[in-house]
């Protein structure tokens, strides 16, 4: 045996390595030292053949692209072929004919010599060969996404606004109120900032006629507090705007139109709304159902409370046919913007009834006799249609949702699509994402790179749901909400988990995923609550009313309600808190008390629950979640529900004791 | 006269590790023998004779081995394995198989076993 066939350490490091193999290969290819064909052209050179046999060897053993020991190999098995050809009297030409193309002999040969390769080397270039694969799949499917991603544009079809607007529709100019509320509403909201001015001048900066909440401002402006006299004197001036406010409040319609940009004027240093320009039939193209503007509400709620106080005021002065004009044109005000098809409207209209309801407690309580027949009949009357309105504007909230969808994903044709680079962009404009104190890590801080936020956002198409499973999620949300709203606050518990579930997602956490209907889904509970608070507050106004009435005519209090139908209510009225069953009424000889079994669900007897009202006023938002609370399936953690599709309800879990509508007798509150 | 491809790819291992089975043998004396004694049927070159016995030999069919001959050159003789001459067994019984079964058919001439 040969020693030459031997390799040596080196070489059998080199053969046995991939590791060495590829850093020798670099030091070639980088630094260009040590040829891998260096060797193998030294012996066929050494070997002396034809110029034309030495040519094809060399040429073969640089084109196979082996590893140097392996095309010494090659050579060195070519050259002993070609001598042995030569020794047997082959001439040149023959054995060059015989030899064949050399790129096609080195193509042979390189692959059966890898075939030659320890199980090393072939495990690594398997190994190499599949993560190469692997990612190269990937890229390709990144790169289908990205495509998809980036390239994909929604298609605006639906024109909601249309929709909109044809609510306000065969209503004439005379019939809506808009206009009157804007101007009038401009008008006071102006005198307040000139009064606001000169209480903080004065050093009185409490920000007391733009307080939070509309029952504090009313607790904080009373007749001890030093500026009541010159409020009222503001009132009071003001009385041409509040007579074309009460006139405006009896119309149909508030029949605002809908638009995304609002008329201004300059006055005090400061712009001031004055109306809104109309959208016109393209508008929808490039402006959403998120941009409608209500400029109208804030006025609302403010004429709502000047009304109101006006009708404190009247009281006072012994005016109660102003007080009971007020607390009508109040009401109608509720019934108007109660009317709008927006949720936020009907909740301003809940917080101006919450309002009214407090002024007529106070007066039938402190000064029992003082309306008339007539008057009462007429607050009965028109606080038992706002009562009546049905809806809490999920219609809306629905096409609102539709729009966005429009906007946001690709649509197939099918009512199916997928998410798209332009929705999200367009979508930013209106939610910046809040990435602020979260670089806590590293990956927290690449989230936060725009770069790096753009690099992987196209994976959210996989990961995000498409177009049509948006549409059932939130859909599905809406519709639980609905039954709420139709069925009863029974319900109430379907809509809890879904509230529960879109409560820890925020989109701008994790860029890979994406939900439409999560982020947009409203957070219903408190607003459904004051929905049923409303309404029960209606009933029980209503109630109180035609006690009122009873009492009038018959100079006696009723012994039961039912001796109250059907001559003063059509029916007996509706405990929330106790389906099935009408409000419970104590009468005593100084007094009634008119009252709801409450949020713990049995009758205390008209007992104040001094943990969550207030005199008679409900401070807990959440007092009918707290009463019909479902049975919650411990595997699923959804709520149950029986055959019927009714919810299987648990023990209510309010506090002890009563919710007091209305109390007559003169006792602490 | 020489074999088509494919032909050649099947029927050219089996020849040369019948070449093998008698005694070692360099590359150059293969190609000899395989144009002798096949009248030029199993005749190949270089080309196709290294790559064959490179892929013999990652199959352990048969070893290599560099020698000095008389003539004081190196040569790299090749023999057959343990492995190499039972898989030569085994294709000889499937060539007889086939060659049997190509009588039958008419395809090739003599006696039907």
């Amino acid at each position: 045996m040969n020693d030459s066939s031997k390799l040596n350490p080196w070489q059998w490091a080199i053969t046995h390595s991939p590791i060495l193999h590829t850093l020798r290969w670099m030091r070639y290819k980088c630094l260009k030292i040590g040829s891998p064909n260096q060797q193998a052209k030294s012996i066929v050179l050494r070997a002396e053949l034809p110029i034309d046999i030495e040519n094809l060897i060399v040429t073969t053993t640089t084109k196979s692209k082996l590893w140097s020991v392996e095309r010494v190999e090659i050579a060195r098995e070519l050259i002993a072929h070609a001598q042995d050809a030569i020794e047997a009297g082959r001439t040149s030409e023959e054995i060059s004919e015989q030899f064949g193309d050399p790129k096609r002999v080195a193509k042979l040969m390189r692959r059966s010599m890898k075939r030659k390769r320890p199980l090393y080397w072939r495990t690594y270039r398997n190994t190499k060969r599949v993560i190469l694969g692997s990612l190269a799949i990937m890229l390709l499917f990144y790169g289908s996404l990205a495509f998809r991603f980036y390239t994909g544009k929604p298609k605006v079809r639906s024109n909601y606004i249309a929709d909109l607007n044809a609510l306000n529709e065969g209503y004439s100019e005379d019939q809506k109120s808009w206009k009157v509320l804007m101007d009038v509403g401009l008008q006071w909201g102006q005198q307040l900032w000139v009064f606001e001015n000169a209480l903080r001048e004065q050093g009185d900066d409490s920000g007391l006629l733009r307080s939070e909440s509309i029952s504090q401002f009313f607790q904080r402006i009373d007749e001890s507090h030093p500026e009541y006299d010159g409020f009222v004197q503001l009132i009071n001036g003001f009385e041409i705007e509040l007579t074309r406010l009460r006139e405006a409040a009896t119309r149909e319609v508030i029949g605002l139109p809908v638009g995304f940009e609002s008329t201004e004027v300059e006055w005090e240093g400061r712009s001031w709304t004055t109306g809104i320009i109309p959208a016109t039939n393209e508008d929808y193209k490039s402006n959403s159902m998120i941009g409608v503007l209500l400029p109208h509400l804030g006025n609302v709620r403010r004429l709502g409370q000047l009304l109101v106080f006006d009708s404190h005021i009247a009281l006072i002065e012994d005016d109660v046919d102003r007080y009971v004009q007020d607390l009508l044109a109040a009401m109608g005000l509720v019934r108007q913007v109660k009317q709008e098809p927006y949720l936020i409207s009907k909740l301003v209209g809940i917080a101006i009834h919450k309002l009214i309801i407090n002024e007529l407690h106070s007066t039938l309580k402190n000064n029992p006799g003082l309306l008339n027949n007539d008057q009462i009949v007429k607050l009965a009357h028109l606080n038992a249609e706002v009562g009546a309105q049905e809806g809490f504007g999920m219609g809306t909230e629905r096409i609102s949702f539709y729009d966005l969808v429009q906007r946001m994903y690709t649509d197939d044709g099918n009512g199916n699509g997928h998410l798209t680079s332009e929705g999200i962009n367009w979508l930013s404009q209106y939610s910046e994402p809040d990435r602020v104190g979260r670089n806590s890590s590293v990956i927290e801080i690449l989230m936060n790179e725009e770069s790096v936020i753009q690099l992987i956002r196209p994976i959210s198409i996989v990961r995000s749901m498409d177009r049509k499973s948006e549409l059932r999620l939130y859909n599905n949300h809406l519709n639980s909400v609905e039954r709420v709203v139709d069925d009863g606050p029974e319900y109430f518990g379907s809509i809890i988990d879904l509230e529960a579930s879109s409560s820890f997602y925020s989109y701008d956490s994790d860029p890979t995923f994406f939900s439409l209907a999560k982020v947009m889904m409203p957070a219903l509970g408190n607003s459904l609550n004051r929905y049923y608070t409303h309404k029960q507050e209606c009933i029980g106004l209503g109630t109180m009313l035609a006690i009122e009435s009873f009492r009038l005519k018959e100079s006696r209090l009723p012994e039961r309600l039912d001796d109250l139908v059907p001559g003063y209510l059509p029916r007996l009225p509706t405990d929330y808190m106790d389906p099935g069953q009408s409000l419970k009424y104590n009468i005593s000889t100084d007094g009634y008390v008119l009252y709801s079994i409450g949020s713990d669900g049995d009758d205390d007897g008209g007992k104040l629950d001094e943990d969550s009202m207030s005199g008679n006023k409900i401070t807990s938002i959440d007092v009918f979640s707290l009463r019909f609370q479902s049975t919650i399936d411990p595997k699923s953690g959804l709520a149950q529900f029986g055959n019927q599709g009714q919810p299987i309800l648990a023990e209510p879990v309010g506090p002890d004791g009563d919710w007091i509508l209305f109390d007559s007798r003169h006792m602490s509150e | 006269m020489k074999l088509e491809r494919e032909l050649m790819r099947g029927a050219g291992p089996t020849a040369v590790l019948k070449l093998l089975s008698t005694r070692e043998m360099y590359g150059y004396e293969l190609v000899e023998a395989l144009s002798q004694k096949t009248d030029g049927v199993l005749a190949m070159g270089q080309s196709t004779l290294y790559p064959m016995l490179y892929n013999l030999e990652a199959k352990d069919l048969i070893e290599a081995d560099w020698r000095s001959a008389d003539n004081g050159r190196d040569r790299k003789y090749y023999s057959l394995t343990g492995k190499g001459k039972k898989k030569l067994k085994s294709d000889m019984e499937s060539w007889e198989k086939l060659s049997k079964a190509m009588v039958s058919l008419g395809v090739l001439k003599g006696a039907l076993a």
